[in-house]
């Protein structure tokens, strides 16, 4: 048989035709063919699936690696980076205030226990440092499945325990909170309990916070040393009980200090007492005596019921109906001005205002700066304030608390209110955070042409008898004082006083204002044998303002333009102390 | 024949294939390996730098500092030494020329 293609082609006998690809096909039988194409279909549809497969693979890579890219990581992660269950507490400028440090607490299986337990413990108490043996066999034969021996080991003891190799101690990794500048802000900071839980300040104000992120204080480490410094000299030269401080951003109410003495170091909290460990600061409420004073002639003027000229009689003691004889310390029995009201810090003349003044604008006016509440701060040591039942409120409680008697709040609460009077009128409820009060809505408490008068009467309450030429003038303080007996288990001790000074500065344009306290101050010779906060809390005040002023970068005031009624009152005074 | 050389350049292919795979995957655990070394060493460092700056704390303490300005007669700032921009002069006071001195070689030529 000769194809059609090999027509041309001339075979010899026998000899072979080589059949092409096509034609062997040809001539299989149908069975073979059938089985043939299966078996090609079959690896067409394997080869089809791969070829799919690659293509999915290649389009993911082309995915990932060109159009997703984007910078992502894809690298798979490789254990955890350091981090703490608590973390910092840092001062307004980033200094660390108070952090948690990696440490090993030590525990024992006393079911796992083998041996003699008392050469156990002996072994383990020996090893440890501050570790009794019995509380260690307690801990070893106890019937719990688990029992702490000893937290925060120290790396010696760890090697220590590690050499006595008992198996049935585990070491699990903890951590413990330090506070690196000490006793310097024990009270705002707080403390932790053994597990890591605020228990006072800030670390229980903000303890879930500090779970998540740090936390920055309005507080400056350096000011609040300077404060610290300036008040423990205090304490030594006045021979007082105990004292406190606060420095406060008069126009945002963010505290740059806070000093509350006696107090303690909170990295050895076992060791503080129930004195120590109160923060006078915040939870102190005491009556400021003469510096509500202030409040009195703002009232006055705000509600212009009293005007800067008028003249009150402060020759002879005020009697009450029902009252005890108001008098004046070392009063100049004559009649004063609102300035010299001030100035002399006269009882009489204040109540007199007060009694002028009326005793519903005055409950209604200490409302405005929170005073018959705690102030709505995160700490929480607030103090309750104390004031005469509101439906007792008459003239002779009124004439009382003209001078700042009657009414107990906390040195926050007045610091505030202070500032409120000096900064243009606007009250700001004072922050430990820093940027806390960004969000607050402003409050108007008095007007700011009233405001304006405060800072020209605070100016001269403080200046009228300062020299000219110390350096705290530069700045134009303005303050007042207060001195009232203190109170002892309810009841007043006489001699024993509480002294008072609050100043801002500089005047012209207020940026900062200082209170400053000491309880029960002696009378001594350097004071010339006085005890009142002229001489004690006046001092520290202006002590302190010289200090903190060149470093928070204040600007001295070097010309001040005071008003004719300041003129006037200080003419007054050099005559008279020209006529002695 | 072509045939057999695409099953050949495919199976050299796939060979080749396989041993970049093979040689990328110990490639890619070494490199693991550093990475986690590396990770391991920044969780260190971030661990004593934490120690280092709870240190840096405690010994830059205000109370300290104040000690060790007094050994070095370190004195504050006064209120004298702070003054307002405004309150500094214009332009620097020019610094009047020194007048040439007389040498005596001067005379020489």
């Amino acid at each position: 048989m000769i194809f059609k293609r090999e027509k041309s082609t001339f075979y010899e006998t026998c000899q072979e035709i080589p059949l092409k690809k096509m034609d062997k096909w040809r001539y299989l039988d149908m069975t073979t063919r059938v089985r043939l194409k299966s078996a090609a279909l079959r690896c067409l549809w394997v080869g089809g699936f791969f070829m799919i497969a690659y293509c999915l693979i290649l389009g993911r890579l082309f995915q990932l690696t060109i159009m997703d890219y984007h910078g992502r990581d894809y690298t798979r992660p490789m254990g955890s980076s350091f981090s703490l269950k608590r973390y910092n507490i840092l001062d307004r400028n980033g200094v660390l205030l108070a952090s948690s440090m990696p440490s090993t607490d030590l525990s024992v299986n006393p079911d796992l226990v083998k041996g003699d337990p008392k050469e156990i413990a002996h072994n383990i108490a020996l090893a440890l440092n501050n570790v009794e043996e019995k509380d260690v066999y307690s801990a070893i034969t106890s019937s719990a499945g688990f029992k702490y021996i000893k937290r925060k080991l120290s790396p010696a003891e760890r090697n220590n325990i590690n050499y006595l190799g008992y198996p049935f101690l585990s070491e699990f990794p903890g951590e413990y909170r330090t506070y690196p500048h000490r006793n310097l802000i024990s009270h705002i900071l707080g403390g932790v309990d053994i597990d890591n839980i605020g228990i006072s300040g800030i670390e229980k104000a903000y303890d879930q916070h500090l779970q998540d992120s740090d936390i920055q204080l309005s507080l400056d480490v350096s000011v609040q040393e300077m404060v610290y410094n300036a008040l423990i000299q205090g304490i030594e030269k006045f021979k007082a009980q105990g004292a406190l401080a606060i420095v406060m951003d008069i126009n945002n109410g963010e505290v740059l200090a806070s000093v509350s003495l006696p107090d303690y170091n909170p990295n050895i909290p076992a060791k503080k007492t129930g004195k120590e460990r109160f923060n006078q600061v915040t939870l102190g409420t005491y009556e400021f005596g003469s510096i509500f004073k202030l409040f009195n002639t703002a009232l006055g003027l705000e509600s212009k019921v009293i005007k800067i000229d008028d003249i009150f009689d402060a020759s002879k003691p005020l009697k009450l109906k029902g009252a005890k004889a108001i008098e004046d310390y070392r009063g100049k029995n004559r009649p004063l001005s609102v300035t010299e009201i001030l100035m002399y810090s006269s009882n009489i003349g204040s109540a007199l205002m007060g009694l002028k003044i009326g005793w519903e604008r005055q409950k209604e006016f200490f409302g405005r700066f929170g005073f018959y509440e705690k102030l709505p701060i995160a700490l929480p040591e607030r103090g309750q304030p104390q004031y005469i039942k509101k439906d007792k409120w008459n003239e002779v409680e009124s004439s009382r608390l003209a001078y700042g008697y009657g009414i107990s709040v906390t040195p926050l609460h007045l610091i505030a209110a202070v500032a409120s009077l000096a900064n243009g009128g606007i009250y700001h409820v004072p922050t430990f955070i820093k940027g806390g009060n960004k969000d607050q809505i402003e409050t108007r408490v008095i007007d700011e042409n009233v405001s304006q008068t405060m800072r020209h009467l605070m100016w001269a309450v403080v200046n009228y008898e300062l020299d000219k030429n110390s350096p705290v003038a530069l700045y134009a303080v303005g303050g007042k004082t207060g001195s009232r007996q203190a109170l002892a288990n309810g009841r007043y001790v006489e001699g024993s006083l509480r002294t008072t000074f609050v100043g801002a500065f500089p005047m012209n344009n207020p940026q900062y204002i200082v209170l400053v306290s000491y309880d029960d101050p002696k009378k001594v010779k350097e004071t010339h044998m006085f005890n009142t906060a002229g001489w004690n809390a006046k001092a520290t005040g202006l002590q302190i303002i010289g200090e903190i002023a060149p470093y928070l970068g204040v600007i001295p005031v070097p010309e001040w333009k005071q008003p004719a009624y300041i003129t006037r009152a200080i003419d007054r005074y050099n005559e008279s102390k020209k006529g002695h | 024949m072509k045939q057999r050389y695409v099953n050949l350049i495919c199976f050299v292919l796939a060979l080749l294939s396989g041993i970049l795979t093979f040689s990328l995957k110990y490639h890619v655990l070494d490199k693991e390996k550093q990475l986690k070394k590396i990770y391991s060493d920044i969780t260190q460092n971030q661990k004593e730098m934490h120690g280092l700056k709870t240190d840096w704390a405690s010994l830059t303490n205000p109370e300290d500092l104040r000690i060790q300005a007094k050994q070095i007669r370190a004195k504050p700032i006064r209120a004298e030494q702070i003054i307002h921009i405004h309150q500094l002069a214009e332009k620097p006071v020019p610094i009047p020329p020194k007048k040439p001195e007389f040498k005596e070689d001067d005379n020489d030529f």
